[in-house]
């Protein structure tokens, strides 16, 4: 083959690696530079333990709108001087790029579906099983194409102008992880509490647990549907590592009937290259690939 | 990105785990763009480790306006600039080092993968420096035009006219050498 012809990927396929040695011998000049350069801020880091995580909570807050401010007071009141807000979560989600969500119920060990979204590719990538096969589906948009893979056989499909802005919308989010897209969109009524059980934190350790109750008129009539979605956060980098979907109807938030635990999510945040490894792996090297050598595809900004 | 916050947090209390992760995460893409672009490996590891113990080095000081990968990236490029600034690079052919992978290949289509490498390769050297930039870092580096177009301080038109330029360019001398 001419490599004029696919040039772009004969291109992309070159990868490099380091050799061992190149290897230590750069990390250790890079750890004596480190440790120098750490004597040399000791005095400041001693003054400050946290300089930089401060900074850039306040930047973080100081961007969020007043209103929004106003709707934490009213229902995000925290128990705890360190507890992690709802805000706070949002805005860490708000900054993933490449998020895998596996969903599961509660009587099934296998995930019922996976969905990795990544907007650095800007693809969407689903796993799920049909008749006792595993199957993938991919939403490539640069190339403004589907693919579908089953039992080993590929199918493409193009994504029609209309069909390119649904499924672009979605993109932009990360569905499944919070209840809303604009924190204004949540009902009155709606708390966010820290749950203090021990044993519950043990499901995921190192994690905070946080329940976000909210009422919902139920579909079928006047009735009220209480929903909870229980969060597992990260408190470092604020980030969900697991969600429990709860609901219970007609009662309010103290009574004593319980909330029904129907449905889980497991949350991870992968690298592009992990992403890119399983799409490899599935539908082929040709996935991804620009369509053609003048196509210069569509990059999220 | 809070990953890379994290690891720079850490970095910046003088974590060699935090450094150590960064460098396995980033060091072969640096590599290879630097390499593409220097059409040497050798300088490439050099570039390599220059970027990386200055990287080190300024870890205190660090404040990050792109993500980790844009900043390691744009660090490799004004380093490889540099090089040809002051004239001390000299070509080594890519292929010298065995260094070069391409994913699982059976022994035939990898002979065909390492002529079309060198064959492009080559090519890459002919095309002009900004172009070339835009290429490697688009198609190696997997930045955006939008990225892309900081790191060479241009708009990001600019970016794109540069990429098609470069890789018609690209065509014809490899449409000429296989006339050859």
């Amino acid at each position: 083959m001419n490599p004029a012809d696919n040039i772009e990927h004969t291109i992309e396929q070159l990868h490099i690696t380091t050799r061992p040695e190149t290897d230590k011998h750069i990390l250790d000049d890079a750890f004596v530079a480190l440790e120098k350069s750490a004597q040399e801020q000791a005095p400041h880091v001693a003054r400050s333990s946290r300089p930089n995580t401060l900074r850039i909570r306040i930047a973080e807050l100081a961007a969020v709108a007043a209103v929004i401010l106003v709707i934490f007071t009213l229902f995000f009141g925290t128990p705890a001087a360190e507890a992690v807000t709802f805000g706070e979560v949002i805005q860490a989600l708000g900054k993933v790029r490449n998020v895998c969500v596996s969903s599961f119920r509660i009587d099934r060990p296998e995930p019922t579906q996976v969905r990795w979204s990544s907007l650095t590719m800007n693809i969407k990538l689903f796993k799920g099983r049909k008749e006792g096969k595993t199957e993938y589906a991919l939403w490539d948009f640069p190339n403004r194409r589907t693919m579908f893979v089953s039992s080993g056989l590929v199918t493409t499909k193009d994504i029609s102008a209309d069909d390119y802005a649904r499924k672009e919308k979605i993109l932009t989010f990360t569905p499944g992880l919070i209840p809303i897209t604009d924190i204004n969109d949540l009902p009155e009524g709606s708390q966010w509490n820290k749950v203090e059980d021990p044993n519950v934190s043990a499901v995921v350790p190192g994690t905070e647990v946080y329940d976000l109750t909210y009422p919902q008129k139920s579909t079928k009539g006047t009735g009220i549907r209480f929903i909870k979605w229980r969060y597992f956060v990260d408190p470092f980098t604020y980030l969900p590592k697991r969600l429990e979907y709860y609901d219970k109807i007609k009662t309010d938030f103290m009574s004593q009937e319980k909330y029904r635990f129907g449905k889980y999510s497991v949350v991870t945040y992968p690298s592009e290259n992990e992403i890119r490894a399983i799409i490899h792996n599935e539908f082929g090297p040709a996935a991804l690939q620009p369509r053609d050598p003048g196509y210069i595809g569509t990059q999220p900004n | 990105m809070l990953e890379d916050k994290r690891l720079i947090w850490e970095l910046k209390q003088g974590n060699k785990d935090a450094l150590r992760q960064i460098y396995m995460e980033y060091k072969d893409t640096l590599l290879t763009i630097a390499a593409s672009l220097l059409h040497d490996t050798y300088a490439a590891e050099d570039v390599l480790h220059d970027v990386f113990v200055s990287f080190a080095a300024s870890a205190g000081k660090l404040e990050l306006r792109v993500s980790l990968k844009s900043y390691l990236i744009s660090s490799v490029v004004n380093r490889v600039r540099d090089r040809f600034r002051k004239k001390k690079h000299h070509t080594v052919e890519l292929d010298k080092a065995g260094q070069i992978s391409s994913g699982s290949k059976n022994p035939e289509q990898l002979a065909v993968f390492a002529e079309q490498s060198h064959l492009s390769a080559d090519a890459l050297l002919k095309i002009p420096l900004e172009q070339r930039e835009a290429i490697i870092l688009h198609l190696n580096g997997g930045m955006t035009f939008k990225e892309i177009a900081e790191v060479q301080h241009v708009p990001m038109n600019t970016v794109q006219g540069r990429y098609r330029y470069g890789l018609d360019k690209l065509r014809t001398i490899l449409n000429g050498e296989m006339k050859k």
